[in-house]
């Protein structure tokens, strides 16, 4: 047995020796359970106990649940000991407590009653263990009872250093936990400025503080900046032997470098006061200076010590993201690393990296490593290493490696770790959607993820491949004729099956005409594997089936066989039944124009972000890089159905204005309103007053995408649009109301802005013929942030007469927005780093009638902003934030609006990095609510 | 018993881990102890635990408040996906949503488990320098030590985090706040000798 050390407890020392001197489990409970009843029937006893023998009956009662048993006694005897007059007595008090006693319990009263006690003590030693028991159990009450000690003991010129550390991160802790308890004013510079004390112990601890305080306030304590520079530059620029024992291992101070560094990674970089920019710009180069110096130890503490400080000043350079130079350095730097014998190093330098793909400045750079991280994926032994190799090549994918990338990723999968299949498959789907300039590569890939990973694909992944056929005509064929090779595989996935099933059912007649794969062969290559599947496989078959038998009538009858068969027609699966017999009688009460109206071509799919996309983020928040280069869903076709189907998507109460042009075959919108009704009553005889310029109203489609752009008597203009980062497309649709046709109708385009903003035009037909309507599109590319909305002139001859419409088209900036999700911390942050003159803009005005916050709410949420909720501290103001996408750059952009039902006013500010931008959305937003 | 007395002095004065790691150093695996340090920070550690290759736990410590169910799952569940891994592999995994670093000396696993954004190597540089005060504070410190004065070990470690944060990276410092500890108890009597020897 080891000599026990301070004052030993003999008792327990005998008692952990017969613990482990136990041969079984059984006997360990047995032994622990006749303690615990000896221990009890002690507490209970007449007997009144001795300081000494509380100790060490709690002592053993700690031990006892160290071992993994629960103590549900002993708590008011640890608290008695708090009292005690004997140091060791109290210690071991307070540990019980700190390891025991949880927040809520009925003893805090008292023990924070010791706690005051300790504090007051002159001795620091128990000051600390009073601080320490603070911090360790850190519940608001003990955030209510010291709330007011604690500020004071730190900043206190009398306070000892030890004493100021711990209190710095015991007031840290009560922070986390009720924030209001630090006080503002003065306390904060006082507070900022112990980053200069003399003593690296207590600067250490208050920089985890201040960390914590900016992360909550950063602009309260934005003058941290300066002082955390300075400090930071004296640390990197001492040499090892300066800092006496904060020196590790050669290294000056790595915990406080890295706490500096992180502190500065909460504001942008220092632009204001140049001086602090180019001191820190000199750490950071001493830094990769210093890590490109021979090492002064063979340790790996010394390399890890130096290597800790590179990685954050890396994180550093990355969150600032200006200094391309420091970013390609930073690059180069991993890349040595990438190689290294340190499986950590590597590891850390395949993550550091991923950051660094999402750089514009260090895209480039990282890309140049492709072979190596390639080789990581393939070759490392640490699972997580390999994952991380794949992420960074998720990472540093672009158009131009795509192909390469997903070949890689694609070899890999067949012998990837289980743990990892899931997701690869999910990032291979999304890169090959992503970066697919040929579609016909997109299909080979996700149908060899189902032949090398079927089980890993998800339904998403095959949905998407599906809705990508459907979408583009240009694949189909070539879709068809690949499912139908795959399919002959002896043994293959279900999930090909689906799929093969679904474009087949779709798309077989384009391949019919090779007697390879003539319709019969294509039904019984598929009725083949019906039997090996799923019932809901079967289900998707059996209308694979009716959908053959309106594309080839001619196997009709074998398919009527299939579907009257008993394991269908009488199947114990009620969807099974119910299908095949419906289809049955489908085929045989229906018409062939029946038939084929209701198993009409699927339209095409609503335009809309992958899905999988979202599967991915959310299986890992925070580790796609969803900034540059976001997934977005490939171009439909170029049939307008495809647009106009998209646009349904966008819900909105005049999204069926257009129903009329959707495609045969689908059920068409509600024809409620709009144009569907005006058409109905055609031809009534309309009144026809020419050349009066029925109101525009432009402002009402701000906030949304569609409607009725203009009326009056002879013709209506519906508006469909639809925006994607910085591109849009919009379909005029005018309508003739009225009797006769309208002739010669011309518009045409003005604006101020062509630089800024592009218009094409596509041509239309020149006639509108009574109750009919014609559609003409529109492209628009945001080229930079611009004010002034395109103005049309329309010109037509209706019954001889010359008529002119004037309007404005619905292409405001905010229709270039990407809404933005965020929270509180980061909005704020934001928000108090575009505080300059040059980024605000703001509007105080009247409001449109009573103040109607749920009107106003339902606006907002059509401009095309994140509305973001919960954030302001008063719940009656809104909050917005999004990005608007120009082809010249991105804008991030702010906007709270600010009600006061009193005066009746609206304040309205806006923020953003660029001045015209938020002058341009404040006036947009002006007077609208 | 004699499996534990071995210490792990050895390791912290003579090898490296940079040896370890290359496999130049080879260690009876079953001589020595894993120990597994696993903290959990969110700036801050939420938990530190600390358990033999056996998978015994030998110390805990939580900087944030969970029920004990869901602490003793953790615990077991940390516990065998860390024992899971082979020797060369790399000391950080991301585990649920934090990231747990681990380190092994002498067979000796030392591992944390941290937000996401934390820094990694220091982490595993602050599990070196609690390893170091502790082999500093006993005197070549083995298994052994800890378990019969796991109370030091948890002052020892409140000295050097309190509250999930780094409070004090000097060793010096350290030891010397323990030594004033020390202290303070041999000024008091000690009582209940007799008793403890069966006299009382």
């Amino acid at each position: 047995m080891p000599a026990v050390r301070g004052d030993g407890m003999r008792g327990l020392a005998v008692f952990i020796s017969d613990i482990r001197n136990c041969k079984s489990k059984e006997a360990e409970i047995k032994r622990i359970n006749k303690e615990l009843a000896n221990i009890r029937s002690k507490f209970k006893g007449d007997k009144t106990l001795d300081g000494y023998q509380k100790k060490k009956y709690v002592c053993k009662l700690l031990f006892i649940f160290l071992l993994g048993h629960d103590i549900d006694f002993g708590h008011m005897e640890a608290v008695n000991l708090l009292s005690s007059n004997k140091y060791s007595e109290k210690q071991i008090g307070y540990l019980f407590i700190s390891v025991l006693v949880n927040t809520n319990s009925d003893l805090i009263k008292l023990i924070i009653q010791s706690i005051k006690n300790d504090l007051q003590s002159r001795n620091p030693i128990h000051v600390n263990l009073a601080l320490q028991c603070i911090a360790n159990i850190g519940s608001k009450d003990m955030a209510e009872a010291f709330g007011t000690e604690i500020p004071k003991l730190l900043v206190s010129g009398d306070t000892m250093d030890v004493v100021k550390q711990s209190a710095a991160l015991c007031l840290l802790r009560l922070f986390r936990k009720s924030p209001e308890i630090i006080p503002g004013g003065e306390w904060t510079s006082r507070i900022i400025h112990l980053l200069n004390d003399p003593h690296m112990g207590v600067v250490t601890a208050a920089t985890s503080l201040i960390d914590a305080l900016v992360k909550k306030n950063p602009e309260e304590y934005k003058g941290c900046v300066t002082l955390a520079v300075a400090r930071l530059s004296r640390i990197v620029t001492a040499s090892y032997t300066d800092l006496q024992d904060y020196t590790y291992y050669f290294v000056p101070a790595p915990w406080l470098s890295v706490k500096l560094l992180r502190l500065l990674q909460n504001y942008t970089p220092p632009s204001e006061e140049p001086g602090v920019r180019g001191r820190l710009s000199e750490c950071l180069e001493t830094i990769f200076n210093k890590a490109q110096e021979p090492p002064k130890s063979k340790k790996v503490q010394h390399s890890n010590a130096k290597n800790a400080v590179l990685f954050e000043a890396i994180s550093l350079i990355i969150h600032n993201d200006s200094e391309p130079n420091l970013l390609v350095r930073a690059c180069n730097q991993l890349g040595q690393f990438l190689s290294n014998r340190e499986t950590n190093l590597r590891y850390l330098a395949l993550e550091s990296m991923c950051h660094l793909a999402t750089s514009e400045f260090s895209h480039e750079a990282v890309k140049k490593h492709q072979e190596v991280v390639i080789l990581s994926m393939k070759m490392e032994k640490d699972v997580s290493v390999r994952q991380q190799a794949v992420d960074l090549l998720y990472a540093m994918c672009d158009k131009s490696n795509a192909e390469e990338i997903v070949q890689e990723m694609l070899a890999y999968l067949e012998t990837a770790d289980y743990s990892i299949r899931e997701e690869m498959v999910l990032k291979v789907a999304i890169l090959a959607e992503k970066y697919a300039t040929d579609f016909t590569w997109y299909v080979d890939v996700i149908l060899n993820l189902i032949r090398i990973a079927g089980d890993y694909v998800s339904e998403e992944v095959w949905y998407r491949v599906i809705q990508i056929v459907i979408n583009r005509e240009e694949v189909q064929g070539y879709a068809a004729k690949t499912v139908f090779e795959a399919l002959q595989a002896p043994t293959c996935h279900e999930n090909m099956v689906k799929v093969g099933g679904y474009i087949l059912g779709e798309f077989g007649n384009l391949i019919a005409g090779d007697t390879r794969s003539s319709p019969q062969v294509q039904f019984e290559l598929l009725h083949s594997k019906y039997h090996l599947c799923s019932a809901a496989t079967r289900a998707l078959l059996l209308s694979t089936y009716i959908k053959l038998v309106n594309l080839f009538p001619e196997i009709k009858a074998r398919v009527q066989e299939v579907f009257r068969a008993d394991s269908n027609l009488r199947s114990a699966d009620v969807e099974l039944q119910q299908r095949a017999s419906e289809y049955l009688q489908l085929s045989i009460v229906a018409s062939s124009d029946v038939l084929a109206t209701v198993l009409e071509e699927m339209p095409a799919f609503p335009e809309r972000e992958s899905s999988i996309l979202a599967v991915l983020k959310k299986k890992k928040p925070g580790r796609i890089p969803d900034d540059v280069r976001e997934s977005k869903s490939p171009q439909p076709n170029a049939a307008s159905a495809a647009v106009i189907n998209s646009a349904n998507n966008t819900n909105n109460s005049s999204a069926d204005l257009l129903g009329l042009s959707t495609p045969p075959g689908t059920t068409a919108p509600s024809a409620g309103n709009g144009l569907l009704d005006v058409l109905g009553d055609l031809y009534t005889t309309p009144k026809v007053s020419p050349n009066t310029v029925q109101q525009n109203n432009i402002k009402k489609f701000l906030f949304k995408n569609n409607g009725v752009l203009f009326e009056n008597d002879i013709i209506q203009i519906g508006v469909k649009s639809e925006f994607r980062q910085n591109l849009g497309r919009i379909g005029l649709f005018y309508g003739n109301k009225a009797a006769y046709p309208v002739l010669n109708i011309h518009p045409e385009l003005q604006w101020t802005d062509m630089h800024k903003l592009n218009v094409q035009v596509k041509p239309m037909e020149p006639v509108i013929e009574a109750g009919a309507q014609i559609q003409q599109m529109l492209t628009a590319e945001c080229i930079e942030d611009f004010a002034d909305a395109p103005s049309m002139t329309i010109t037509f001859n209706y019954n001889n007469v010359p008529q002119k419409i004037t309007l404005k088209l619905p292409l405001t900036l905010n229709k270039f927005f990407e809404p933005t999700e965020m929270n509180g911390e980061s909005f704020f942050a934001r928000w108090k780093n575009l505080g300059g003159e040059q980024q605000r803009a703001q509007k105080i005005f009247k409001a449109q009638g009573a103040i109607d916050l749920a009107g106003t709410r339902t606006k907002l949420a059509g401009f095309g902003m994140q509305l973001l909720d919960g954030i302001d501290p008063n719940p009656e103001n809104f909050v917005c934030a999004g990005i608007v996408h120009t082809r010249v750059q991105q804008v991030g952009c702010l906007m709270r609006l600010e009600p006061n039902k009193q005066a009746q006013m609206f304040r309205l500010t806006v923020r953003s990095s660029k001045e015209t931008v938020s002058q341009e959305i404040c006036n947009l937003l002006a007077d609208q609510f | 018993m004699v499996n534990t007395t071995l210490s792990f002095q050895h390791f912290l004065h003579n090898t490296s881990l940079t040896h370890h790691f290359s496999g130049t150093y080879v260690i009876d695996f079953y001589y020595f102890v894993y120990f597994l340090l696993i903290v959990t920070l969110e700036f801050q550690m939420q938990f530190m635990l600390l358990f033999s290759r056996q998978g015994k736990l030998r110390l805990q410590k939580w900087y944030v408040a969970h029920p004990d169910k869901l602490k003793k799952k953790i615990t077991r569940e940390l516990i065998t996906t860390v024992l899971a891994r082979k020797p060369k592999m790399c000391s950080f995994l991301e585990w649920k949503d934090v990231k747990v670093v681990y380190k092994r000396y002498a067979s000796l696993y030392f591992c944390c488990a941290m937000e996401q954004e934390d820094n990694e190597l220091l982490t595993l540089e602050l599990i070196h320098r609690y390893v170091e005060l502790l082999d500093k504070y006993f005197g070549s410190v083995c298994e052994l030590d800890i378990i019969f004065n796991f109370e030091k070990a948890y002052f020892i470690l409140d000295e050097l985090v309190l509250g999930g944060e780094l409070q004090e990276t000097s060793k010096k410092n350290v030891l010397k706040a323990i030594a004033a500890q020390d202290l303070l108890q041999e000024e008091e009597t000690p009582q209940g000798f007799f008793e403890d020897h069966g006299l009382g």
